[in-house]
């Protein structure tokens, strides 16, 4: 069970509200263009405001020790720097306000670096006005500020890992070599996904049976991990630390029960499909010639290493066209959409490379076949990658250049020299159009994303418009979803390679180890709040919130009546806002953020004199806001 | 119209010395550092992209292989390190086994067994000939005792007739190739193409400024060598017909300081001056168009080279009025080889003096209609 702690609580009542204001130079970056003295002079002002300085370096250690001097010795109860921005220092000051004593939440950060001075640096005056504005901004908000205490929620030392390729084999054997318990859930009947497939992969030429034998017994041997095969996850509730999940096998009788799996995080691992090109397209479904890439490779792999001469299905090959970007990089107007009516505009990276790589095979094993590469571009992006196109053109492959809107065509040939002609516009040739006599049309389709609708829909987890789920922020938190404790490995996410796909599963699974390494995790205090008196259970709140079990209503005892109250789970709360935004009474608020609060910035912000401002007095106590957090799952 | 892809072509033209020229990419940095690049800035990357899509027409109805003096800076520029000015040497190589009908010169620059075999075959069959026919007794003086006087006349006579002939017809038909599509040229067009051609071959101006842009002492230079080579040739063809001028058509028994003679002694002496730059370039490989030699490019050094130096041989021995069997096959190789060298011209990179030359017409009657 998940401990109850508060998040917010009331400021010692008495003590009158007595602010600190520091305004720093930044080194000359924020007092070349701004009078930070006179900042800090108009800001003293404040009824409030018990301290205001101005100094060189306020994140120095004498710039913090400023601050934690005048809480100690000037009573200082709610601190407000204005400087650079909150990203970079807002944790440094919040940390030296804990070292004072003080609950590191009555702060507030103005940024005048970004938002003032590097904007306006032709405007002195206009700088020195707006900066004003914005720390008296602050100071309002920060008097009507309650202690935050983060939330604490205890921790299942478990993962689930959702598919059993090798991402979630790498992110399964990755966490158990963390000491932690998996449970990997594959829906097949054996493990190792898309790379079982693959003969030999590029850059290490290794087999791809080979990869998969290797992670399976990794994962296999480990008393750690449990692997569940032909099987499906159907239920994903609880939050981050304590999820509760729920698997069924695919072939399981009405009368088998379910499995339920508790865990501190999810991995999901659900891979991608192949793009299947439409009737038609480049002659695919019209010529028993125009087959796909992984089409090729399964026979490529198939042809005998003895066979002289390259055949498929039984007939000579003497020479092929590869088709980069079928299925990738698609263009409105002039490919057909996609059924959810939107084309592929994404590349999908990894069949370039897969291409040219067959083309190498082909090239290595029989050196008399023509080899022909139509692509928009070559995106060989990888380590050692590049290395394979060269010795793809160096071995004889010719490469021809199409125009994004004019893809090449496929017309099937009468007589006997040929399967076929593909016709083409080739920009390298000058924009001329030319015919090439081919036995073989290989189209490098793409990468698309599996369709994982039900298990999306258990969570409402993001998707990106190219339908893969969606990280929080590519580079920043690249493997977190935006419910917490759900983590991404592989192709899932985009298309990847194999080498990709892994170092995402190892990044997915050291994340999910850090958030799992301790009995409890601590989350950021800035969740919704509700206050049960102003509460009128209109559920207004319930229709806009996004995120599954955040919120919901419960039954109250109110002056003898039972009513309906909406509440929250603030594990599940990411603070988003949306409740506070629809709710009639006010009775719902951000901790941290309150419409009280907005309010009261922006009656600084529009005001013409510091000094005018009211003073606030300590909140009443009828303001407190006690909760008790609801236990863990649901 | 769509042009029909023919991937047999390169690999032709590659097994004439373009080893690497798959490898381009299209990237266009030598048609950036070129200085034959003109406005379009495709030169020599079109050169390149018709012989990979197989455009055999097109390639052979350019010009372009022929404007190139290989200074190296494309294949030195090259990121894929294809070639390019490897890839215009074979292209070279192509058009003059392309133009003959008989497929020796293709043999010939592919194998260097064939080379050596057929140079070998030529020269024997030659000598024989020579050696065959007997002079009247009261002709048979000193040296040319195994070979007779009048037989090297009246043979080289034949030689050189049939050589000017096979010159001329190929002249016309690679200028009409060179000149297709672009209609009827005004006169005064013809005359200044005409002037520059003449100003370019006798200064090699182009040449010469491409290569100062390379330090080294003047026998590094190729233009210089190429000069040398070029008039010293040309010398040694003037004194022959001079010579032939004298002595058959007015029967003056002239002497070696007569003026025929001092011009092929001074010219021979520049030529081989030339040809020993030319073969210590090819040595030393001090810059990048003498990085690959193929055994073409030694053959005709070769045969420049022991033409001079037989050549000077027979020269003292007229002097010194030596006798015996040495100077007789002295002569007898000088002879056959003189010959070959001339019979084998359209079959050998000896045919650029007939493929430059029109080449540099065309080039500068067309860039004056399109100017």
């Amino acid at each position: 069970m998940t401990e109850a702690s508060p998040t917010s609580a009331p400021v010692p009542s008495g003590d009158p509200i007595r602010v600190g204001v520091y305004v720093c130079h930044c080194g000359g970056n924020i007092s070349d263009i701004i009078d930070t003295k006179a900042v800090a002079a108009e800001l003293a002002a404040h009824p409030n405001v018990a301290v205001s300085n101005d100094y060189m370096f306020m994140c120095s250690d004498p710039g913090q020790a400023l601050i934690i001097d005048d809480i100690k010795a000037n009573h200082i109860n709610r601190v407000v720097v204005a400087a650079c921005s909150p990203t970079l220092h807002e944790l440094t000051f919040r940390k030296a306000l804990q070292r004072a004593g003080l609950n590191p939440y009555l702060f507030e950060h103005v940024n005048i670096r970004e938002q003032a001075s590097w904007v306006h640096k032709g405007d002195h005056e206009g700088a020195t006005r707006k900066a004003v504005r914005l720390v008296a901004a602050g100071v309002e908000k920060v008097v009507r500020q309650d202690e935050l205490f983060p939330i604490k929620v205890g921790v299942e030392p478990h993962v689930v890992v959702v598919g059993g390729g090798v991402a979630g084999m790498s992110a399964a054997a990755a966490l158990a070599g963390r000491g932690l318990g998996v449970t990997l859930v594959e829906k097949a009947s054996a493990l190792g996904g898309r790379v079982a497939d693959l003969d030999r992969v590029y850059p290490t030429e290794e087999s791809g049976a080979d990869l998969v034998q290797n992670l399976t017994r990794q994962v296999q041997c480990h008393p750690k991990v449990a692997v569940r095969l032909g099987s499906e996850v159907v239920g994903l509730d609880g939050h981050v630390g304590k999820f509760t999940v729920t698997v069924r096998a695919t072939a399981a009788a009405a009368q088998d029960p379910d499995h339920v799996v508790r865990a501190g995080a999810v991995v999901i691992a659900t891979g991608f499909d192949h793009y299947r090109p439409a009737q038609g397209e480049h002659g695919f479904g019209q010529s028993p010639a125009v087959v796909t890439l992984p089409d090729f490779q399964s026979a490529l792999r198939q042809c005998p290493a003895s066979q002289s001469g390259l055949a498929y299905q039984g007939k000579p090959v003497r020479s092929i066209a590869f088709i980069h970007c079928v299925g990738s990089r698609q263009i409105d107007g002039v490919h057909p959409p996609q059924p959810d009516g939107k084309v592929n505009d994404y590349c999908s990276r990894t069949c370039c490379a897969a291409t040219l790589h067959t083309i190498r095979q082909v090239q290595a094993r029989f050196p008399d076949v023509n080899v022909y590469d139509l692509h928009k571009d070559i995106r060989t992006y990888g380590r050692g990658h590049e290395a394979i196109y060269e010795e793809a053109s160096r071995a004889g492959a010719l490469f021809l250049r199409f125009p994004d809107e004019e893809p090449p065509t496929f017309a099937a040939s009468k007589d006997a020299k040929c399967a076929g002609v593909v016709t083409t516009r080739d920009i390298l040739t000058w924009g001329e159009e030319l015919e090439i006599p081919v036995d073989l049309v290989v189209l490098a389709t793409g990468m698309v994303p599996r369709d994982i609708a039900s298990l999306i829909d258990l969570r409402k987890l993001p998707v990106g418009t190219d339908r893969f789920l969606q990280e929080v922020h590519p580079k920043l938190r690249p493997v977190e979803m935006g419910v917490a404790g759900i983590l991404l490995a592989g192709a899932c996410q985009g298309p990847m390679d194999i080498n990709e796909a892994c170092t995402a599963a190892q990044t997915a699974a050291v994340k999910a180890a850090i958030l799992l390494a301790n009995p409890t995790i601590e989350l950021d205090p800035f969740v919704a709040v509700v206050d049960p008196q102003r509460c009128d259970g209109c559920e207004k709140c319930l229709a806009e919130c996004e995120y599954k079990g955040a919120l919901t209503m419960a039954d109250a005892v109110e002056a003898g009546a039972t009513v309906r109250r909406a509440v929250v789970n603030p594990a599940m709360c990411v603070g988003c806002g949306a409740c506070a935004a629809v709710c009639p009474p006010r009775a719902i608020n951000v901790a941290g953020w309150t419409l009280d609060q907005f309010d009261a910035m922006v009656d600084a912000i529009v005001a013409e004199d510091v000094g005018a401002l009211a003073h606030t007095e300590c909140r009443p106590s009828a303001r407190h806001i006690e909760f008790a957090m609801a236990g863990g799952g649901n | 119209m769509a042009i029909p892809v023919d991937p047999t072509l390169i690999r032709e033209i590659k097994r004439h010395g373009a080893f690497d020229v798959s490898a381009c990419f299209h990237c266009g940095n030598c048609s950036a550092v070129c200085p034959l690049s003109d406005a379009q800035g495709n030169f020599p990357r079109r050169m390149i992209r018709l012989g990979q899509i197989g455009d055999r027409k097109r390639l052979l109805d350019a010009p372009d292989a022929w404007l190139c003096y290989y200074c190296g800076e494309c294949s030195d520029t090259c990121p894929r390190e294809a070639g390019p000015g490897e890839y215009m040497a074979a292209l070279r190589r192509y058009a003059i086994a392309q133009a003959e009908p008989t497929g020796l010169a293709r043999l010939m620059y592919r194998s260097t067994g064939a080379l050596a075999i057929l140079t070998l075959l030529f020269a024997i069959v030659l000598g024989a000939f020579l050696v065959s026919i007997k002079a009247p007794a009261e002709a048979r003086a000193w040296l040319f005792d195994l070979v007779p006087y009048e037989t090297v006349h009246s043979v080289g006579i034949g030689v050189g007739v049939l050589a000017t002939l096979a010159m001329v017809t190929g002249a016309l038909s690679v200028l009409r190739r060179f000149l297709a599509g672009s209609g009827r040229p005004a006169g005064a067009a013809v005359i200044s193409a005409l002037r520059r051609t003449i100003a370019e071959i006798a200064t090699m101006k182009r040449h010469r400024d491409e290569s100062a842009a390379k330090a080294g002492p003047w026998h590094a230079n190729a233009a210089w060598s190429h000069l040398a080579i070029m008039y010293g040739f040309g010398g040694l063809l003037l004194a022959t017909i001079l010579d032939f001028v004298f002595l058959v058509l007015l029967p003056l028994h002239l002497t070696t300081f007569w003026p025929a003679r001092i011009i092929g002694t001074l010219s021979g002496a520049v030529m081989m001056v030339g040809v020993g730059a030319a073969i210590r370039r090819r040595i030393t490989r001090t810059e990048r168009s003498v990085e690959q030699s193929l055994a073409a490019d030694w053959w005709l050094l070769a045969f420049l080279f022991i033409l001079g130096a037989t050549g000077f041989w027979v020269e003292v021995a007229v002097t010194l009025r030596a006798t015996g069997p040495v100077q007789d096959i002295v002569l007898l190789i000088h002879a056959a080889m003189a010959m070959e060298l001339v019979l084998l011209a359209a079959f050998t990179k000896l045919a650029h003096v007939v493929y430059r030359p029109i080449a540099l017409f065309a080039y500068y009657l067309r860039s004056q209609n399109t100017a």
